[in-house]
């Protein structure tokens, strides 16, 4: 074998174990997505529609510089609700997983799209876990707006759908895809949705201590990233923190184990 | 291969690619390449959230990452090729290795590999630079294909540098006297 043919092999080497390795992903999304989306047609998302009227911060201590391992164990998912984040699934599933997210954040427009559907078929409408979502803007003044707006999706039972939408949508930060304008645009797509009210709630900033609260939670939590998942047992204990935009097989792998109680 | 061969295919080849043949002629090189371009795809890999090895070793490629993956392997190839040539350089010639090129496209490759809002290099450069650190992080974000183009380029101008120094450096120990 002369080097030529040795050079040029081990140029192209990197290059086909990736094309493989790119197949045999693209075979693994494909597959479990034409199996999750199928079943997922005739699936509505769980809204939550109760809305408090006041919000007290996760943590109890705001001054604190680093929150406790029990302060995060504080999250039960009926703690959540009550506070006004949004909910989906069955109350009294055994996990719960609390993601912090920015609708600007393209990590987590990528689990939007790619993990989230597969565990909402696969651990979600089987009532094995529930899902919260709360806000951590970080990707500047337009993902306020969004998650303001979104927090009005959810005082009429339509943040999933929102939720789909902005992350379906997504365009580069604060080129103005998220603004105001655009984010009432995307809520008068959604079927049901009252837009007076719609309106006159994102106009007023209704819930935007909610948005701070839950921001200033994740940077006083340390944080490091978005999309940051808390993933705990039902009544809050036993939390593991995982950021990124985590793929399905990855986080399988996490659920089952805690599932299986681990 | 006989020396009016040799001479031979020197003329033939071009000065791009002739530096290429004497490097590459050593299986150390090759390794050293193959290395430093796998060390450097994993780690980009890994900054944009493609490949996990905990708890399951896990690849995969959304739809939104195919450019910046392609992009990515071919900074790793131009990085452990041009790695390997300055090493070279550095055992072989007596000339000063020019990096600045290699440095600047090395490291721009790096922090265009990630969403750098998303992470934690957003948020340093946020909490360090306020409100215009949320323009350069959103910068860096938006414009990373662009950015990761730069980087091919400067890694770019760093193969013809490298080359031409070997190709210098040959040229004046052939008119050295023997």
């Amino acid at each position: 074998m002369n080097h030529k043919s040795i050079i040029i092999g081990l140029i192209f080497l990197p290059m086909i174990l990736s094309l493989i390795i790119h197949i045999d992903a693209v075979t693994v999304l494909k597959v479990a997505k034409e199996t999750g989306q199928d079943e997922m047609a005739g699936m509505e998302h769980e809204e939550n529609t109760n809305v408090p009227n006041g919000f007290s911060p996760a943590n109890p201590h705001p001054n604190a510089s680093q929150p406790t391992n029990a302060t995060i164990q504080n999250f039960t998912y009926a703690r959540l609700k009550q506070e006004g984040s949004p909910v989906l699934g069955n109350p009294s599933s055994p996990i719960t997983i609390i993601q912090f997210g920015d609708f600007q954040c393209r990590f987590c427009g990528r689990f939007a799209r790619d993990s989230e559907p597969q565990i909402n078929q696969t651990y979600i409408q089987t009532g094995k876990i529930n899902l919260v979502f709360k806000h951590f803007v970080t990707h500047g003044p337009d993902s306020m707006s969004a998650a303001m707006a979104s927090q009005c999706a959810n005082e009429q039972g339509r943040f999933w759908k929102f939720y789909e939408l902005l992350y379906g949508n997504q365009g580069e930060e604060n080129s103005g895809w998220a603004s105001v304008v655009n984010l009432k645009k995307f809520a008068s797509r959604i079927q049901g949705m009252d837009m007076t009210k719609f309106n006159s709630c994102v106009d007023n900033q209704k819930y935007k201590s909610i948005i701070d609260n839950d921001t200033a939670f994740a940077y006083k939590s340390g944080f490091q990233g978005t999309p940051t998942f808390i993933v705990e047992k039902g009544d809050g204990s036993n939390p593991q923190v995982l950021l990124g935009a985590i793929p399905f097989p990855v986080f399988q792998a996490i659920l089952d184990k805690k599932i299986s109680g681990g | 291969m006989s020396r009016e061969n040799s001479s031979s295919t020197t003329r033939k080849s071009s000065p791009l690619v002739l530096p290429f043949k004497i490097v590459f002629s050593k299986w150390s090189y090759i390794l050293i390449a193959f290395a430093t371009a796998l060390a450097f795809w994993i780690v980009s890999s890994i900054l944009n959230q493609l490949l996990y090895f905990t708890p399951i070793v896990y690849f995969y490629l959304p739809e939104d990452a195919v450019v910046g993956f392609i992009l990515a392997i071919i900074t790793s190839l131009l990085l452990g090729i041009i790695v390997s040539m300055n090493i070279f350089v550095f055992k072989n010639t007596r000339t000063k290795i020019k990096t600045a090129s290699f440095f600047s496209g090395s490291t721009l490759g790096l922090l265009s590999s990630t969403c750098a809002s998303c992470s934690s290099l957003g948020f340093l450069i946020v909490s360090t630079l306020g409100a215009a650190g949320v323009t350069a992080s959103s910068f860096l974000s938006n414009y990373q294909i662009p950015l990761r183009l730069l980087s091919i380029g400067l890694l770019a101008w760093a193969y013809y540098s490298v080359s031409r120094q070997l190709m210098n450096s040959c040229a004046i120990n052939r008119k050295r006297p023997a």
